[in-house]
Formats: C-alpha cells, structure tokens, sequence
C-alpha cells in the first residue's frame, strides 16, 4: 500500500504535465509517413474529430489549421464532403494562424460555397466562378502547391494558377467551415508531400 | 516519527526536483512556445546588353553584333518567428491561510488572521504551545502550479494542479496535522470580475496520499491575483489520516494570502509574454540589502558597522494614481541585522523582523527604462514594531538581478526570544535600534517593470 502512494505521489506531478496544457495542438495526421501533419486548433475539443490517419470530421465553424511543420512550399490534395448545414468552406493559404488574427493577414483565400469559387489574394479577387461551387454531400477533390512566390489550386479537374503573391510560403493551410454550429464537414484523404526543401 | 514523515515529503520532491531541473526547467513548464516558420522568395532577373561592333566603317546599314544575357535568379530564405504564451492558470510560490474552528479555542496555533503570525518563540518550529486562539489552525502551500482542464465537452475554466506540498495544521499538537506532498487538486473557477485583480469562487478537490492520504473539498472566494498578491477566504471539508495515523473529519473556515501567486484568465494563456500586463513596478523572490551604518551604532559594536537586511518576496504595486507612481507594497518578511555588540556574559544584536509588513511610496521612473527611484515608508507591526524610510535608486541590470543603492533609517523596538528556531540562530539578545544606512542591494529573482509594461498604460482588451 506504502507503495502504492509512493507511486501515486511520484505520478501526479507528471499528470498534471500531460493532463494540463494550454497548448492549441491536438494530434497529427499521417503520423507513419514522411510528412506527418499537426493539426491544431482552439477552441471546444470535440469540435474537430480525428476519422483516421488522412481524415478529420469538424462540427461547427472553428478555426482549423494543418500544419506541415518541415516544409513550407509543399503539395496538399484534400477530399471535402460536407452537410446540408454547411454553406461552403474557406481555405487561407500563405499565412498562419497568428498572422491572420492579429494583423488580419488573410493570405491566399480560397471560398468554395453554395454560389461558386472565388480565390483572393487579400483584396485581389484573383479567380471567380459559378461553376465549382459546394453541394452538400458531394465531394470535391481539393489540390494546392506552394512552390516559391507561386500558388497553384486545383479543384476537382479545374486547375486555377499560377498565383504569384507577395505572402511567403508558411507551413500552414487554415481551414474554416461557413455554415452554423450544426454545420458538418469531413475532410477526407489528406495527403501532402514537400515540394523543396 | 518526523524524522520518516520528513524523508517520505523530501524523496519525492528531491527526486522530481531533479528530474524537473535537468530536463524541464520551470521556465520550460510555465511557457508554452508556438512557431511559425515562412519563406521568402526573391526573384530578380539581369539582362546584360552587350555590343561587339565590328571595326571599320561598315556603313549605316550594317547589323551590328549584340549579346544579350538573361540571369535569373531565385533567392529563398526561410524565416522562423518564435511567440510565448503562458502555460498555467496558476503558478503561486507561498500560500498562507488562517483556519477557524478546527480545533477547542485553547489549543490554537495562533496564527492569526492569516495563519503566519506565529509567536517569534515557535516561528519556523514545530514546538507549538497551544494557546487560546480564534484562528486555530493553519493552512500553508508550496509551489504551487494549476494547469488548464480540459474535459467535460471543454467546459472552460477547469484546471489541473498540484503543489510541492501542502501542511494542515489544524491544532498546536501534530497528532492532527494533516501533510501532504504533491497532492492532486481539481478546481473549477466561477469568474464573478473578469479584470484584474480577478474575482472567482473556486470549488476544489484535492487528495493528498503521501504522508498523509485525505480528501480536501473546498470553496473559496479568490480576489488577485494583482502583482502575484491574493486575498482567499475559504471553507471546506478535510477527510483525512493525520501524520500520526489518526482518522479525522474537519470542517474547516479560513482566510489566507498568498505572495508571487499569479492567476491566468483562460483568455490571458493567448496572450504572449511580451504583452502581459503588469500591475506592479516591481516584484522578486528576494532582495537582500548590505548597509554601512551612518549612525545608530553602539559604541562597543564589531567593526566595521555594516547590516544586513532580507525582504522575501518583495512585491511593490503601482497604483493609478499620479501617473503611477504612487505605490503600495509588502513582503512576506523583511528581517534586519543591524549590528553585533558584543557584552560580557552573552552578546548582544540588533535585530529585528516584521511578518507581511506594510509599504507606502513614490516610484520615479527614468524614462521608459527600468531604472528607477524608489523612495518609501515601511511600516511593519508584527511581532513587534518596526518601520523605515528609505529611498533606492533601483536599475535592472541583469536580468532577474536588479540592483540598488539605498539611504534610509530603520528604527525597531525591538523584541524578546526565550526559545525557539530565532533563539537558536539569533543567539544573543535582541535589541530594539535606530540606525542610518547607506546601502547596496540586489534582488534574487526580481523584475523591475518599465512604465509601458503597467497595464495602465496599456490599451490592451
């Protein structure tokens, strides 16, 4: 028994360690391959839900970032299915969390919803279409590469790009579903691979 | 008896000390680091013209010969910026509180409202004579560290905690003393203010399993923290086995301080470092003071005259009033060694220490740097009467060294041990004194503020 509490004493230093963090990082994807993923975000934990190693479900409209923390001029190829709930989804690129909420940074932004496709690069309305636009349970293949000053979009077989921007490259795609709380998104089939080193 | 309550709290915490030293350090548990890494591309192309005409005249027409090269060149740098954030809810050094009702009304500790006004006959020792007291008992707590919970569908303001240990004193004798070394408390705090200093009722749960194994529920109003001050009044329940292997069931009341105490909001854990806002000028762990007496020194007095003066957790908080600089403060102790007199049968000292004593003063900074003039009055009225003035121009040299150099005078009434730890280190009888100084300082772990880091001088939401 004497043991036990030992034990137990010894143990809850080190509980309170893992159990406790502020830390807005919450697991990785594709953990077993060369280009593991962290995804991080803040906000209530069960919003975003880790399916497998290549898919996260996410409940809501919270702030999501993917982060390839050894590159930042990579490939990234998604698949997006959502609910009737959802309106779309914006996908920024070419900047970071931090940057977006205190300097509002917003980066390359791609807004895929029920209207159409429109891709930004702050202000500059690079690219608009009504003819890829989001259907609630149709899934949609999204591709982007970094690469230098130029952004490449793919989605579905629509190729839009190169977009040479002033952003650099960062390590980081932000995703944020449009919709309400009800709203449901599965991001499936996650892949990424640098493009440089 | 002691001795294996003493080796079962020390193990533990030499052991975790060890490992926490070597490969976490504290400032490594109390920061949280968020990276973002970019790169940059430059692209540049040069064209270079160049015209190799042929010699002779050749006539007008005759196409002249040109090179041109085209270099294009691609230039990456990768740029990596670094952010810190703190990484706990709470992270406290000392907390002291006063419990009520936890023992016969004869048998207190007396330790006054806040549980550490310990007759200087039984301070720092475990020789308590019981006395009639209306704050019977004790409550104290080490090291304290609250992490962020997050459970229960992220229900927000949960917190994870532990402390170096924590002492149930209950009555002057042991046989109820309740010790606990890295107990486990869960707390879920209501905000009542959501600005500093921050108000909360905080419910607690904690369990404490070696030496003693008990379960603490608790309820306190929290007010602070503000400059790492906090007031807590307290009530709760202790289900424990004492040290001594007694079954006991307290209710317990109380009122408590605690100093280098600081409280995050959840929304300050996004907050970086560099932003935070302060409410003090200065706050340290330790100050120590060398003095040269310029008067006040006995006539028969070892040479050279030179003091000696201690402030534990010295904490000065600006207050907004005239630009700031109006400040108020405390320590946890300030202790005095004026000087050594020596004397026929058994020398004698001038001596003096004050509990939580009180400061008043005016704190002139220089510009937007940290250094400053601090000049003040500290009045100290426990156990016995002692008060100085003094002023200390104060610059941050190092950092978390700041140093001093100081005027004032000290005057003690002076005080009387027969027994005890004090007795025991002082050996020589104390004497009440009133001296002039000039002195050197430095502060252990303390950090001057710039007048831009006062949160009222901030527009921060």
């Amino acid at each position: 028994m004497a043991a036990v509490l030992f034990l137990l004493t010894l143990a809850t230093p080190i509980a309170v360690w893992q159990l406790g963090t502020s830390d807005p990082f919450r697991f990785w994807l594709n953990e077993d391959t060369t280009v593991p993923l962290r995804v991080w975000y803040r906000g209530v934990r069960a919003a975003v839900v880790k399916e497998n190693s290549q898919s996260i479900r996410i409940r809501g409209t919270p702030r999501v970032v993917l982060a390839e923390p050894s590159h930042t001029q990579f490939r990234m190829a998604m698949v997006l299915s959502g609910s009737g709930a959802l309106e779309g989804i914006r996908i920024r690129m070419r900047t970071t969390e931090h940057n977006l909420s205190t300097n509002g940074d917003g980066g390359i932004t791609l807004i895929l919803d029920r209207t159409g496709t429109r891709i930004g690069d702050g202000s500059t309305l690079l690219v608009q279409t009504d003819t890829i636009r989001y259907e609630p349970s149709r899934s949609l293949r999204i591709a982007v590469e970094h690469e230098g000053k130029e952004t490449r979009i793919a989605i579905g077989c629509s190729v839009f790009g190169p977009f040479r921007s002033r952003h650099p490259a960062t390590s980081q795609t932000i995703i944020e579903p449009l919709g309400s709380a009800d709203a449901l998104v599965l991001i499936s089939d996650i892949v990424a691979e640098g493009v440089s080193p | 008896m002691t001795q294996r309550v003493l080796v079962l709290v020390a193990l533990p915490i030499a052991v975790l000390s060890i490992q926490g030293c070597s490969t976490l350090s504290l400032r490594a548990i109390l920061t949280r680091t968020e990276q973002d890494t970019y790169t940059i591309t430059t692209r540049d192309t040069t064209h270079q013209i160049e015209y190799r005409n042929a010699p002779g005249q050749r006539g007008i027409i005759y196409p002249s010969d040109r090179t041109i090269t085209a270099t294009r060149r691609v230039e990456q740098y990768d740029s990596t910026v670094e952010r810190h954030y703190p990484n706990f809810i709470r992270f406290g050094v000392f907390e002291t509180v006063g419990l009520l009702a936890t023992a016969p009304s004869d048998r207190g500790i007396g330790g006054g409202i806040f549980g550490i006004y310990l007759d200087p006959n039984e301070a720092f020792s475990s020789q308590i004579r019981p006395k009639s007291a209306l704050f019977t008992g004790s409550l104290y707590r080490f090291g304290i560290l609250e992490m962020p919970l997050y459970w229960f569908d992220d229900a927000p303001t949960w917190s994870v905690g532990t402390s170096l240990g924590e002492i149930f004193q209950l009555e002057a004798d042991n046989k109820r003393a309740v010790v606990g070394a890295f107990p486990l408390y869960v707390r879920k705090r209501f905000y009542l203010r959501e600005e500093i200093p921050y108000v909360a009722v905080t419910a607690a749960a904690g369990f404490g399993f070696l030496p003693s194994q008990y379960l603490n529920l608790a309820g306190s109003l929290d007010i602070g923290s503000i400059g790492g001050l906090n007031i807590r009044s307290y009530a709760g329940l202790l289900i424990a086995r004492s040290i001594e292997q007694q079954s006991l069931v307290q209710p317990y009341l109380g009122l408590g301080t605690s100093v280098l105490d600081f409280l995050n909001h959840p929304r300050e854990l996004r907050r970086q470092w560099d932003e935070h806002e302060h409410s003090s000028w200065n706050i340290g762990a330790l100050r120590i003071t060398t003095f040269l007496l310029l008067s006040g020194s006995p006539p028969n007095s070892q040479q050279p005259s030179v003091g000696l003066q201690l402030q534990v957790a010295p904490t000065t908080i600006a207050l907004p009033i005239a630009d700031n600089r109006i400040c108020a403060g405390v320590d946890l102790f300030n202790v005095v060694y004026a000087f050594r007199q020596k004397q026929t049968l058994r020398d004698a000292i001038g001596f003096g220490y004050g509990v939580l004593p009180l400061r008043v003063g005016y704190w002139l900074p220089f510009g937007d740097s940290r250094l400053a003039l601090e000049s003040f009055a500290m009045y100290s009225y426990f156990p016995h009467s002692m008060w100085q003035v003094a002023a200390t121009l104060r610059v941050a040299a190092l950092e978390w060294l700041p140093v001093g150099i100081s005027v004032g005078y000290i005057s003690s009434a002076g005080f009387t041990v027969n027994r005890g730890t004090i007795r025991d280190v002082v050996d020589a009888t104390i004497l009440g004194f009133d001296i002039a100084y000039l002195g050197i300082s430095i502060g252990i772990a303390e950090e001057i503020f710039r007048p831009s880091q006062l949160r009222y001088n901030r527009a921060v939401q």
